[in-house]
């Protein structure tokens, strides 16, 4: 204190006050608002000194003190406006002299016993939302008083307030039974706009019949039902339903300002024209809090059966739209600060990981699934994921420990389905995983039916399942799973799999051209990848193209250098019977025992 | 009986597992009411409106401080939606008998921005503002109510029981209370 130019900074509980209509008080009676003043700042100072409370800073009507407690602080304000009410009481309502009393929890600089920063002027803003005789409270203070006080709290939603970037939650503070009535009114007004969810969220807007048919309305409303259904489906996606996003229909809407309405961070709009029996619809994704595109597309097609078109769109948009949010939000937690990154935001990280389908990728996807456990035990979906890397480790020859690692699949899966068995994305790791490590092959298809019942616009599902009816041994049904995984997905960085996948099914049907396509299409999406060589291998020395297929030995060598293939079917494919083929050629291509 | 048969032609149909629920719980089987409600929410986890409904039956089965968290599921899910002021009008019906009644003021206005012709939600408005003892402002809102529904009667509202759960039972001696002070007639 004794040098007046050094600042040091504290976490405190702000009190800001001021008169209401101090200047119009003053403009009616001088002398005698003064000594009004003077006697309710007696009461004002006592209470704050009562509480622990120290002044920090004095102008004409206004008070700003600081309290060590946030409890103090509220508690002091709800007093001396009690103590404040009695001695206005018996005077005209336009001779009354009222507080008002904002409260913040933050950092602020204090400077010779003044206060400054941020935190002082929300205290300052906060002052000026409370009524006469009222106190606001930040979001941030009631959350340290709320379960402590006995006074009741009325959430006044998130303000913009002046010179503030961030919006602020208040809280009025109902402290005396005079200042109750005449606060919701203006409660109504301030009703706050929903804060954003924490994983991506979406509204679909109606869209837009620019084909002057009204019939067309029909259509075009019924396919936007679809595509919200669709939508919401994804139990990781967040999405408004249908009635609040036709409020928006036939308006012309600003995006960002439907973003902020219905607190959504991306919207999809788009139009349907129809000419001479076809129809074109377009759609375009938007980014509502910047405003940028992130997607569009159109489709044209024949009018002939409604429900096939709307089925068809509804496909198309979706499995365009689903990766793309997914693609934008893993750029989001990319960015963001470590010391802020949610469950979620590390289950977005280790995505782009797992989907690398390397050594080191699983490694870091289960290190980041880790982390997301501890911050969420109950985040079902990440400990199927971190079971899966556990699973393909094995699977891809990569296990240094094959025995931990299996159980460590198997016990994360019972986790994942213990938390939320009536996940789509969570049964299909699950199925795929009990397969291949527990061999259980009734139940890895029952889980793997219901995830595509639950979700049939999952990628994910379609290709679980693909791979859990391969190993059962139907590979017809699995070729059928991977074409529908392809559909609803075209592009999806996890397409390897799906491909490789369909190739295994290919070779044990005795389609090895179509097997060999497949193998270097999975090439072609991931080079490292190595059951696709396996595959690309098996299917050429069954078509009797010895060089080829010992070309593709020799670069399955280099990405899985201790393969052989009594290990590789000590891997998890001992107790079935169903790789024979594929073995066979395994053995053909001049792999080593 | 229509409802049954309509689920017996579509089982999978998650509205009208919703709706009946909705029947269960406005004749005291609330407990089913949430339970085909929430199947309902399996099938669509976008039925915003059997998260109000839910909210609802939380109140009747006397647990009106679970309301508010049921309708804010569904008002996150449809902040504009055409069923928000029977959601926000729940949530005041609770916070009276949580004797909360400043609260209940303030949702209860909400509901009433949403929709200005749903008499019930000016009745609760003015048990709420009676009993805060702003009785002109309790008065104007039950005159506005009747203006709606002139024959609305407490006599009549009180042969309207949802259910006999007792702790309902006697936190609606409040609600026929406030009628009493906002001047409606008894009947």
């Amino acid at each position: 204190m004794s040098d007046p130019t050094k600042v040091s900074r504290r976490l405190v509980a702000v009190f800001a006050a001021d008169v209401e209509g101090y200047s119009r008080l003053m403009g009616a009676d001088e002398v005698g608002t003064l000594r009004g003043l003077t006697e309710r700042r007696a009461i004002l100072d006592k209470r704050i000194r009562d509480h622990g409370g120290r002044i920090a800073n004095t102008a004409g009507d206004s008070v700003l003190a600081k309290f060590g407690s946030a409890v103090d602080a509220v508690e002091c304000a709800v007093e001396a406006q009690t103590a404040l009410a009695e001695a206005n009481s018996g005077i005209a309502a336009d001779r009354r002299i009222s507080f008002r009393i904002g409260i913040h929890v933050g950092d602020v600089m204090v400077r010779a016993g003044d206060l400054f920063g941020d935190g002082v002027n929300i205290a300052a803003r906060l002052q000026a939302i409370a009524k006469p005789g009222g106190v606001c409270i930040s979001g941030t203070t009631y959350d340290q008083v709320h379960k402590v006080l006995p006074v009741t709290f009325a959430d006044l939603g998130v303000q913009q307030v002046k010179n503030i970037q961030e919006p602020i939650r208040a809280y009025q503070v109902s402290a005396t039974s005079e200042t109750q009535g005449a606060a919701p009114a203006r409660i109504a007004e301030t009703e706050s706009p929903p804060p954003l969810p924490d994983k991506p969220s979406i509204a679909v807007l109606p869209f837009e019949n620019m084909s002057g048919d009204p019939e067309q309305e029909y259509f075009a409303d019924g396919m936007v039902e679809e595509i919200i259904t669709a939508l919401s489906r994804f139990k990781t996606l967040f999405v408004i339903a249908r009635n609040s996003s036709f409020t928006f229909k036939g308006k012309a809407v600003d995006v960002k300002e439907v973003g902020r309405k219905l607190g959504v961070r991306y919207v999809l709009e788009g139009s349907v024209r129809k000419a001479s029996g076809k129809v074109r619809i377009t759609g375009q994704l938007i980014d509502a809090l910047t405003g940028a595109h992130l997607w569009a597309d159109r489709f044209e097609r024949d009018l002939t059966d409604i429900f096939a078109l709307q089925d068809e769109v509804t496909v198309a948009v979706v499995s365009a739209v689903r990766p793309q949010l997914l693609h934008a939000e893993i750029a989001i937690a990319t960015r963001r600060r470590p010391e802020n990154l949610t469950a979620y935001d590390f289950y977005l990280r280790a995505l782009p990981q797992f989907y690398l389908s390397t050594r080191e990728g699983f490694a870091e996807a289960i290190k980041l699934a880790h982390r997301a456990l501890e911050l969420d035990p109950r985040f079902g979906l990440i400990a199927a994921l971190a079971g899966a890397c556990h699973s393909s480790n094995v699977m891809l020859g990569y296990a240094i420990d094959p025995q931990f690692e299996r159980k460590e699949a198997v016990r994360l899966c019972r986790l994942a389905l213990s938390v939320d068995d009536g996940d789509p994305e969570t049964l299909a790791f699950v199925a795929v995983v009990s397969a291949f490590m527990v061999g259980d092959c009734e139940s890895s298809i029952e889980m793997a039916d219901r995830a595509v019942a639950l979700n049939p616009n999952s990628f994910i599902a379609w290709s679980g399942r693909g791979w859990v009816y391969n190993i059962a041994g139907q590979p017809e049904e699995a070729v059928r799973s991977f074409e529908r995984a392809m559909r609803v997905s075209p592009v999806d960085p996890q397409l390897h799999r799906s491909v490789s996948g369909i190739g295994f099914a290919f070779i044990e049907l005795r389609r090895f051209e179509e097997a060999v396509v497949a193998a270097k299409k999975a090439l072609r999406q991931n080079p490292s990848y190595s059951s696709a060589y396996r595959c690309l291998a098996s299917a050429f020395a069954h078509l009797g193209r010895d060089v080829e297929a010992r070309e593709a030995a020799a670069r399955l060598l280099e990405v899985d250098p201790v393969f052989t293939v009594s290990s590789w079917i000590a891997r998890g494919w001992d107790r079935l019977t169903n790789a024979k083929l594929y073995i066979e050629g395994l053995r053909k291509a001049g792999l080593p025992e | 009986m229509t409802l049954v048969k309509a689920l017996a032609l579509a089982p999978q149909y998650a509205v009208a597992h919703m709706y009946l629920g909705a029947v269960h719980i406005f004749t005291d089987r609330a407990a089913q009411g949430i339970v085909e409600c929430e199947h309902a929410l399996s099938l669509d986890r976008n039925l915003a409106n059997a998260h109000g409904w839910i909210g609802l039956a939380k109140y009747f089965l006397g647990r009106p401080e679970e309301t508010e968290a049921h309708v804010h599921e569904a008002l996150r899910l449809s902040p504009r939606d055409i069923f928000a002021y029977r959601w926000m009008m729940f949530v005041g019906i609770a916070k009276v008998a949580l004797n909360a009644d400043t609260e209940a003021v303030v949702w209860l206005r909400r509901s009433i921005e949403a929709n200005r012709n749903f008499p019930m939600a000016h009745f609760h408005l003015a048990v709420a503002l009676a009993q805060l003892g702003l009785l002109d402002e309790a008065r104007a809102a039950a005159q506005v109510g009747l203006a709606f529904y002139p024959g609305f009667t407490i006599h009549r509202f009180q042969r309207q029981l949802a259910s006999n759960n007792p702790t309902y039972l006697a936190k609606r001696q409040r609600v026929y209370e406030g009628m009493r002070l906002a001047g409606l007639p008894e009947g």
